[in-house]
């Protein structure tokens, strides 16, 4: 019998290196912001490497903020919510659909830099039995994203704090209700279909807003209303 | 005004016709082909259309009817009801129409609302043919200019009217007196005792 080994397998790096990544891009997006003033200032010849600087580094932690969704990856997440029975690496995958959907959605409603999610919170809750409870796949839905409201797993800072502004939570709330819609609905053929529906989703979810966030707080109507939404998209 | 194939999905096409991706799907289909056909080009508003989607769905469902009796009438109703929603609130804008184009044909004259006639008219012949093997036979007032510019005036007071409208330009019998309000088979044999046929607004 071999000896356990003493370091983790490369693939358990993954989450907290993306995780990780998401806080680099996130700095490099606020400092350009902050430095953008000066370095208007700053002579051609300087100006331009500290631009290329900031972009490197802006680029590098985008580039590792998704890791590799694809048709297969959605499909796991969506079984997920709809009960179906699967390997012990579901909740990480369906973890890392979350977080893209949420990066997604995020850019389109401008939401600023600082509302990161956290993977490996999210895989954490999804693990969780009590986290995603309920006999339909919109009950399972409401579950999770009550789960994931109260986890912290998004914030300036995952993890350690759980305060928002109300506009930011009612930002969070549309943006969690357009990614629950989206893999309650019915699959699209393509990668590219899949990220138009996620779109799709969110104009939905934006056009009945009031009735949506009026809901998010009771699990029932909550159900009820992302079930409605996803018959429709 | 030439009809197109708008059929995306497996499921049923009135049941298809109620997801967004569909209604997008075909409205852009629609954009295209007017495109090609009239030379006009359009600009839509993604956001004002997702819009557009759900307003008539909620009110499609505010008045589906029970009876099993009233879905065809339904069908009509439903098509006359996205009218309403799109000419009240102008998710497209019209960027260009061809040098020279004759105002007086429907398509320059009011180029939008064009694009929305040719859209609901489509669904909703599709739908019938489908689903009720029934033919749509557009009546002489969609090439009228006269009845266009009626159409174009009163709307703009009052955007119920486009549901009476859509009725006329499909061949049917419009019902003026409170056009929004669908009438079952039992309800429309009795008000026709009340409202006497009437003339196409003309102010």
């Amino acid at each position: 019998m071999r000896p356990p080994s003493p370091f983790p397998p490369a693939s358990a790096f993954q989450m907290p290196l993306r995780d990780a990544m998401r806080g680099v891009a996130t700095l490099a997006d606020l400092t350009e912001d902050v430095l953008e003033p000066v370095a208007n200032l700053l002579p051609g010849p300087l100006r331009r490497p500290f631009e290329g600087a900031l972009k490197a580094l802006d680029d590098a932690g985008h580039r590792f903020i998704s890791g590799a969704i694809g048709m297969e990856e959605i499909s796991v997440a969506s079984d997920v919510l709809m009960g179906k029975e699967g390997d012990g690496t579901r909740a990480e995958t369906c973890a890392m659909v979350l977080a893209f959907a949420w990066e997604r959605v995020r850019q389109a409603c401008d939401l600023p830099h600082h509302q990161m999610i956290s993977e490996t919170i999210l895989a954490a809750q999804l693990a969780a039995a009590p986290a995603i409870a309920g006999e339909t796949a919109a009950e399972r839905a409401a579950s999770l994203l009550g789960s994931i409201r109260s986890s912290g797993a998004i914030g300036r800072a995952p993890g350690m704090t759980r305060h928002h502004s109300s506009e930011e939570q009612r930002e969070i709330d549309i943006a969690l209700v357009a990614a629950m819609v989206w893999l309650l609905a019915i699959r699209g053929e393509t990668l590219e279909e899949e990220e138009r529906l996620l779109d799709l989703s969110l104009a939905l979810t934006r056009a009945l807003q009031d009735e949506v966030l009026s809901a998010v707080e009771e699990p029932v109507q909550l159900a009820r209303q992302l079930q409605q939404l996803s018959a429709h998209l | 005004m030439a009809s197109q194939d708008l059929s995306l999905a497996d499921q049923p096409l009135h049941k298809a016709a109620q997801r967004l991706r569909w209604f997008l799907g075909a409205f852009e289909g629609q954009v295209a082909r007017t495109e090609e056909e009239t030379g006009n080009r359009y600009a839509v508003d993604q956001d004002k259309l997702a819009a557009v989607f759900v307003d008539w769905l909620k009110a499609f469902n505010a008045q589906k009817p029970a009876s099993a009796d009233d879905k065809v009438a339904y069908v009509g109703f439903a098509a006359g009801l996205m009218l309403r929603t799109l000419v009240a609130q102008k998710p497209v804008a019209i960027e260009a129409t061809p040098e020279g184009a004759d105002q007086s044909n429907p398509a320059y004259f009011w180029p939008e609302g064009y694009l929305y006639v040719a859209f609901c008219l489509n669904v909703r012949g599709l739908v019938l043919e489908n689903e009720f093997h029934e033919i749509q036979h557009p009546g002489d007032a969609l090439t009228d200019a006269r009845t266009w510019w009626s159409f174009r005036e009163n709307v703009a007071k009052d955007p119920s009217l486009a549901i009476a409208f859509l009725d006329l330009f499909a061949g049917d019998d419009p019902e003026w007196e409170m056009p929004q309000i669908f009438r079952t088979g039992r309800v429309r044999a009795i008000a026709e005792r009340f409202y006497e046929a009437k003339e196409i607004p003309q102010d």
